[in-house]
């Protein structure tokens, strides 16, 4: 059976750049950085502890200019929304949306990678989430 | 800190026809289904053990998106006897499993949009 994502693809520029972005801003890890292809080496970084990894492509196949930016149609999450906003702002991550609580109960932030694809950032709160949002309904 | 990817979305025509296909065929199990804002419906769907969800979207008009590669890489603990039970329920592969040059098998399929999906198993 299927038993998770293994990885999930964000379009970027430049490989380099993204690199960077993503270990020395957002603090991943890098899972691999092998060659791939003549366009693109494979390079793949997760959240420390996560199962689901996050591959900045710029060449394989599926790769197209108009892909990057924009809605990342990812939406990451934290243990801690507050010291999470305030080490990445720190750091120079640009938010368009700085930490609210949404009417379902979780907070929610937007940031953006270095090229502009754009990211939600959600904690849920005890007792809330799901719960709270199937309530709403 | 940034722990884990909680969901990512994938654009859908129909969301009815995307969660049969999802449950019945994936063989997912639904995390959350609730009304959302004006009309719309979250619908979030997972491997039984996954920590990251996908969210089926009901696609707008002209979604590019729509029916292209997904950017998601589905790992299997079994790609030989996966391949044969969603096949047998009528999921369509476009590539059967195949070992790559890197060293890992690889297949791919589509969901009921065309959505596409690499499905892997490390060796």
């Amino acid at each position: 059976m299927i038993s998770h994502p293994s990885t999930i693809t964000v379009f970027v520029h430049d490989q380099d750049a993204a690199l960077a972005f993503y270990t020395d801003k957002l603090g991943f890890e890098v899972r691999r950085d092998d060659p791939f292809n003549a366009n693109s080496r494979w390079l793949e970084v997760a959240a420390p502890s996560a199962q689901t990894g996050i591959v900045l492509d710029n060449g394989f196949d599926a790769y197209d200019e108009s892909r990057v930016g924009g809605f990342g149609r990812i939406f990451w999450t934290t243990d801690d929304m507050a010291a999470t906003h305030a080490t990445l702002s720190a750091r120079g991550v640009e938010f368009s949306q700085a930490p609210v609580l949404m009417p379902w109960g979780m907070w929610q932030a937007q940031f953006l990678d270095q090229d502009g694809n754009s990211f939600v950032l959600v904690q849920q709160v005890a007792g809330t989430g799901a719960a709270g949002a199937a309530a709403q309904g | 800190m940034i722990t884990h990817v909680m969901d990512k979305v994938v654009p859908v025509r129909d969301q009815e026809a995307a969660l049969a296909f999802y449950t019945d065929k994936l063989g997912f199990t639904v995390r959350l289904d609730a009304a959302f804002g004006e009309g719309m419906r979250w619908i979030e769907v997972a491997p039984p053990n996954a920590q990251t969800a996908i969210v089926l979207e009901r696609a707008g008009e002209g979604e590019s998106r729509l029916g292209r590669f997904t950017g998601i890489i589905w790992a299997a603990d079994d790609i030989h006897a996966t391949y044969t039970e969603l096949q047998g329920r009528g999921v369509q592969f476009s590539e059967v499993p195949t070992m790559q040059p890197w060293g890992m098998w690889q297949a791919q399929f589509a969901d009921q949009d065309g959505n596409g999906y690499v499905l892997v198993q490390a060796v």
